[in-house]
């Protein structure tokens, strides 16, 4: 990021950013004061950034805007703008869900939420018919056997190599979601060949589950990986070693809070 | 020798039971030395490119000069680790194909996101004496609330849904947003999404509606949910986390922090694995000495 922003702010990004990343890492070693203030800090901050960037994002063009426009539109004579004050209704909707926080007035709070609610069931039955139903059934009706005549044919499957491995895999694919349904399947007692596809179903389920476990720690380390690349890229003398001086301060707080203030009733 | 042997099984059963309740600090800080060593003195490794990432590439690849791309930037610092050289690798990927990009954002965090992207890509581009204009060439539509719904309006109506651009410009006076507003006049559809919303919800509420070309950059732990999307070709490509976005490196040819990373990804994913294979092993060794003893069953 050298050079987007002023070497001051640049600077004191390096700082902070090396700091609060060790000051979070010691949680690893256990709960404790420094971790505690930085969590609190890290709420805070991200509670005022969330609500400046609703504001800022939504609030602000989609109903401060419009609506004055609207008003302004009225005062110049333009009946169109009585169109663009329905959001006001929008807004007094918006309002009634804070009358939560009124117990004797909560049950304002229903209203807004029973469209909340039937608004994203009504997009999501529409949006998940399409992409998770009728398309996953298409994309599963895949051809099983390779074209006859295709060069170059593998001596124990004539006709197969060219489309060999699609076909393969479309096979395990097939046979996948075959045998997963069949072990979701609960209406007749699971015995012969239906007991033994429910059984292979629970093999492709336990192998899935695996593969997005390896990805999820793939997922973990990268992170490590990118905080300690991020400590050691800014760690430069022009900057003055920030992640050698933050690592000393953050050790040298948790030694002392260890030796002076640590009760074991704490744990 | 009866007795030797019985020491010694006691000093392997004491070994192994420390072993088996080996404090979890110590694996953290082998990690933490394991990533530190690779990356004080790095090794390079080669990349082998999936097919889901070649078709990715291939996809933006096949844009012509002057397509208009909606690239939904939904991820914030926290996933900088696994996103950013995704979003870098395609940002500049698209310039260079002369794209007129407009980005957005339904994550708050993204909006400074985009702006960094920007300022990086451009800069970069700059030196190379290429020159992109703002609300021109790109714009930086901000954040927007409402999730889905977010979604499904900005799809019929990019100017509704974003009356200003993140500086506070009228969408409807930048020549970029000019002569269109609806996905049906978008060539592709990109998303660099950490989690919900994000590619998933761009699937089901905008490639599926509007049949809108869809690519998506996705951190690892997303990933595994893509595959069936790509299957049934809603998605055109994806990239999953810092593999992805290192394979996806050494297809424009410009290898950088991704690259740099796999080999610690890698050493780190062999600790694990030799952890994981030397506990199982440490533990059934543990149940077998115990039952030799009829401590255990």
């Amino acid at each position: 990021m050298t050079g987007v922003y002023s070497p001051f702010v640049e600077g004191l990004g390096v700082w902070l950013v090396c700091f609060f990343t060790l000051a979070v890492l010691t949680f690893l070693y256990r709960d404790n004061p420094l971790y505690k203030a930085v969590e609190h800090i890290y709420v805070g901050v991200a509670a005022g950034y969330y609500f400046y960037q609703a504001f800022r994002g939504t609030i602000y063009p989609n109903f401060v805007l419009h609506v004055s426009r609207g008003v302004h539109a009225i005062s110049s004579g333009d009946a169109t703008g009585w169109t663009m004050q329905w959001r006001w209704g929008a807004a007094i909707l918006g309002i009634l869900l804070l009358s939560r926080l009124v117990p004797r007035l909560s049950w304002l709070s229903r209203w807004p939420m029973a469209l909340v609610v039937g608004a994203f069931a009504a997009l999501n039955l529409t949006g998940f018919a399409k992409a998770n139903f009728i398309d996953q059934i298409v994309g599963t009706m895949l051809p099983l056997t390779s074209y006859a005549g295709a060069p170059d044919s593998l001596p124990f499957w004539p006709g197969a190599k060219a489309a060999a491995p699609s076909v393969f895999n479309n096979l395990v694919l097939v046979t996948g979601v075959v045998c997963v349904l069949t072990y979701f399947f609960f209406s007749t007692p699971r015995t012969g060949l239906l007991g033994k596809m429910g059984s292979a179903g629970i093999w492709f389920v336990m192998i899935t589950f695996g593969a997005t476990y390896g990805s999820i720690v793939l997922a973990r380390i990268s992170l490590l990986i990118g905080r300690s690349t991020t400590l050691l890229d800014a760690n430069l003398p022009r900057y003055g070693y920030p992640a050698y001086v933050c690592t000393v301060l953050v050790l040298a707080t948790i030694v002392i809070w260890r030796l002076k203030f640590f009760r074991s009733d704490e744990d | 020798m009866s007795t030797e042997t019985s020491n010694t099984t006691s000093r392997l059963e004491k070994w192994l039971s420390a072993f088996v309740a080996l404090d979890r600090r110590w694996i953290f800080l082998a990690l933490a030395s394991v990533v530190v060593f690779f990356l004080i003195f790095p090794v390079t490794m080669p990349v082998t490119v999936s097919e889901q990432v070649r078709a990715m590439y291939e996809a933006i690849e096949a844009l012509p000069a002057g397509a208009r791309v909606h690239l939904s930037i939904d991820y914030g610092p926290g996933s900088e680790a696994e996103l950013w050289p995704q979003h870098i690798a395609i940002l500049r990927q698209l310039f260079e194909k002369d794209c007129k990009v407009i980005c957005s954002s339904l994550w708050t965090d993204g909006p400074p996101m985009i702006e960094k992207g920007f300022a990086v890509v451009l800069s970069d581009l700059e030196r190379e004496g290429k020159r992109k204009v703002r609300g021109v060439d790109y714009v930086n539509l901000g954040f927007k609330a409402g999730d889905r719904v977010a979604i499904a309006k900005i799809g019929s109506s990019f100017k509704e849904t974003f009356p200003t651009d993140y500086q506070g410009n009228p969408t409807s006076k930048l020549p970029i947003m000019q002569g269109w507003d609806t996905y049906r006049d978008i060539d592709l559809l990109i998303t660099i999404a950490v989690g919900d919303p994000g590619a998933v919800e761009y699937i089901q509420q905008a490639q599926s509606r509007y049949n809108v070309p869809m690519v998506a950059g996705v951190t690892a732990v997303i990933s595994p949910q893509l595959y069936p999307y790509y299957q049934s070709r809603n998605l055109k490509g994806f990239l999953g986390g810092l593999a992805g976005a290192a394979e996806y490196e050494k297809l424009v040819g410009r290898p950088g922090y991704a690259t740099r990373g796999m080999i610690i990804q890698s050493a780190v994913h062999l600790l694990i694995v030799g952890l994981v294979l030397a506990g199982n092993f440490a533990q059934f060794l543990l149940w077998y000495i115990q039952r030799k003893k009829g401590l255990r069953l």
